[in-house]
């Protein structure tokens, strides 16, 4: 895919510009009301800025308030962008298959085809069961799974994701981030998250926004490993451990081995990492019992507060506790502790 | 059990709330005790009374059927655009609302009567719309449109664009999107417009008599014959009076039954 994209919009303090050349998939990352929304809306036609030019795949969609050049508006339609939004907006009246042989019925197809297109994509995001029922029959991560799947059955030339797992249960936004790593190999999409997970499991390159500015871009793992601007250094609050692939955990160049739960489509052997928030991270005096199956030893470092937890810091990890644990534990830097977590909360891919 | 949270009125509103609902009861109560019913088969099929009742049903149909190919195009431009005006074009569509019927048969009289704005113009074709079963269906429409206009842009409002917008995305045309899309999320505002349309063409007195007249099989609708016939035998005018309340507390069942399955 190659775009290129600039847009101002007055009323929304919006002035952005961005140019991709042959990447597949985007994450624009960027805080609440940067204007990441607004990128999606403007490319997919369903907002028309005081200023702006797109141009995809060599094909230009919108060129509106430049003197020089010709003005150009494609209506949304013609686009061959389709938008997937946080919540999966499926038609009310449309059964599951109904709605992702939506797209192919547009498109011209037989109601044949276009019925065995829709299965074929019910297929590939697990949600074959439910082809006969209503959304309102539909849990909100199964009605997201036929989002998808309605959306890749328009055989969009380039796919937007506008906060996809925001949504969803925590609990299962992780199935669903694995679906779309799988599901979206092979096609162009631009993902708007303000996950940083979101950005590591899915895209090739990411573009951080703030503020209605584009602040920095670059390849996913360049910027989050040396992040060069605040927010994404923010961002990548994450405990990230690179290494080799053993099992079904990373071993690290010091000897550590942190289990998880391995993409299943990651290689069997090389480069690897492990990703973990530091909220799914527990700290202990002793090693805990029962099924934690990663306890790391450490020295605490810092601790700093963070929204209602305090973040407990040694060299290389971090944790999120409560202050009552924080307390109860009687931390203070220099003390040596174990950082614990479950390999269910830790996400393992080639690297 | 049905645990109802504790409704917080005060006590007093009880008894004006009571009385309005009486008011509006009782009449029709005093009404039934009048029907006769050892005549009231007979009289409500009398020639008169059958042609007047068919010319309602089907002059009624018509007008519920321009409402919609009129009405639903005008409401989903007042709730999907927004335009120089368009408060003041909604306020003047919705006037039929408020405005007394005869009013409005005035107006279309010297809209489409002979010596009407547009009546002499068809004129010339040969066309005379006043005084005809036409000019019956026109009355009854410009009446009953913005109830339709009103019931299918607040559905449209509520359902919002969002589905709209998603299946534009999906590759929709615009006609594709308002025949797949906006008409099935919206069919049960439709309907109910539709229907309280239909109401109040059947109901329409007013801008008839003045626009169309009474003239027994072409412009005589029922609410018409009952007028007349109160002046010469009341008890047909009560039966008759009967079979317009049935069907309005059939057509108000229809609607809420519509409203109910949209929420």
């Amino acid at each position: 895919m190659t775009l290129e994209f600039s847009a101002t919009i007055e009323e929304r303090g919006v002035d952005l510009a961005l140019d991709i050349a042959d990447q597949e998939v985007i994450a624009i990352l960027g805080p609440n009301g940067a204007g990441k929304s607004t990128i999606l809306q403007v490319i997919s036609g369903l907002l028309r800025p005081d200023r702006g030019h797109v141009k995809l795949d060599g094909r230009t969609l919108l060129n509106v308030g430049h003197a020089e050049t010709p003005r150009v508006w494609v209506p949304p339609h013609d686009r061959g962008v389709a938008l997937l939004a946080q919540e999966p907006l499926l038609f009310p009246h449309l059964t599951a298959l109904d709605n992702v042989a939506f797209g192919p019925r547009c498109a011209g197809q037989s109601r044949h085809r276009a019925t065995s297109s829709a299965t074929h994509w019910l297929k590939e995001v697990d949600a074959l069961e439910y082809a006969a029922r209503k959304p309102a029959q539909l849990s909100g991560g199964q009605a997201q799974r036929v989002s998808v799947a309605r959306a890749l059955a328009a055989e969009p030339r380039l796919l937007l994701l506008d906060e996809p797992m925001a949504a969803l249960d925590i609990a299962i936004a992780p199935s669903i981030r694995q679906m779309l790593r799988r599901v979206l190999r092979g096609q162009s999409a631009i993902i708007v998250t303000h996950d940083v997970l979101d950005a590591l499991l899915l895209a090739d390159r990411v573009v951080v926004v703030d503020q209605g500015d584009v602040v920095e871009q670059g390849l996913t793992a360049e910027v989050l490993a040396r992040p060069r601007s605040a927010f994404a250094a923010r961002i990548a609050g994450l405990n990230m451990v690179q290494g080799d692939l053993e099992g079904s955990g990373v071993r690290d160049e010091t000897g550590l081995v942190v289990q998880g739960v391995p993409d299943p489509s990651a290689a069997q052997y090389g480069r690897a990492v492990a990703v973990f928030r530091p909220s799914a991270v527990g700290v202990y005096l002793h090693p805990p019992g029962g099924s934690i199956r990663n306890v790391i030893p450490v020295t605490v470092t810092e601790m700093e507060p963070r929204g209602d937890l305090i973040r407990v810091r040694s060299a290389h990890l971090s944790a999120d506790i409560t202050a009552g644990s924080v307390a109860e534990l009687d931390l203070v830097p220099g003390a040596k502790v174990l950082f614990a977590v479950k390999a269910s909360e830790v996400a393992v891919y080639s690297a | 059990m049905v645990v109802r949270p504790h409704h917080g009125l005060p006590t007093w509103v009880f008894v004006p709330a009571a009385a309005g609902a009486l008011f509006v009861i009782l009449p029709l109560a005093a009404m039934l005790t009048r029907v006769q019913w050892s005549r009231f088969f007979s009289l409500i099929t009398s020639d008169s009374s059958t042609a007047a009742l068919m010319l309602s049903l089907r002059t009624s149909s018509a007008s519920t059927l321009l409402c919609v190919i009129f009405g639903v195009p005008m409401a989903m431009i007042l709730a999907r655009t927004s335009f120089r005006g368009q408060h003041l074009l909604r306020s003047l569509v919705l006037l039929p609302l408020v405005l007394p019927p005869v009013v409005g048969g005035i107006a279309l009289l010297y809209t489409f009567g002979r010596k009407g704005l547009l009546g002499e113009s068809l004129d010339i074709l040969g066309i005379q719309i006043a005084f005809s079963t036409t000019a019956v269906v026109l009355a009854q429409t410009f009446v009953a449109l913005p109830f339709l206009v009103v019931s299918l842009e607040g559905a449209l409002q509520t359902a919002g664009q969002r589905y709209e917008a998603v299946a534009a995305t999906l590759g929709a045309r615009p006609s594709t999107v308002f025949r797949r899309v906006t008409i099935p999320l919206v069919l049960p505002g439709l309907a109910s417009g539709a229907v309280l349309s239909f109401a109040r063409s059947l109901g329409e007195f007013g801008a008839t008599i003045t626009f169309a007249g009474s003239l027994e099989g072409v412009t005589r609708t029922l609410p018409l014959e009952i007028y007349l016939q109160r002046e010469t035998d009341p008890d047909a005018a009560v039966a008759l009076s009967l079979v317009l309340v049935v069907v309005a507390v059939v057509v108000v069942g229809l609607a809420r039954g519509g409203r109910g399955a949209a929420a």
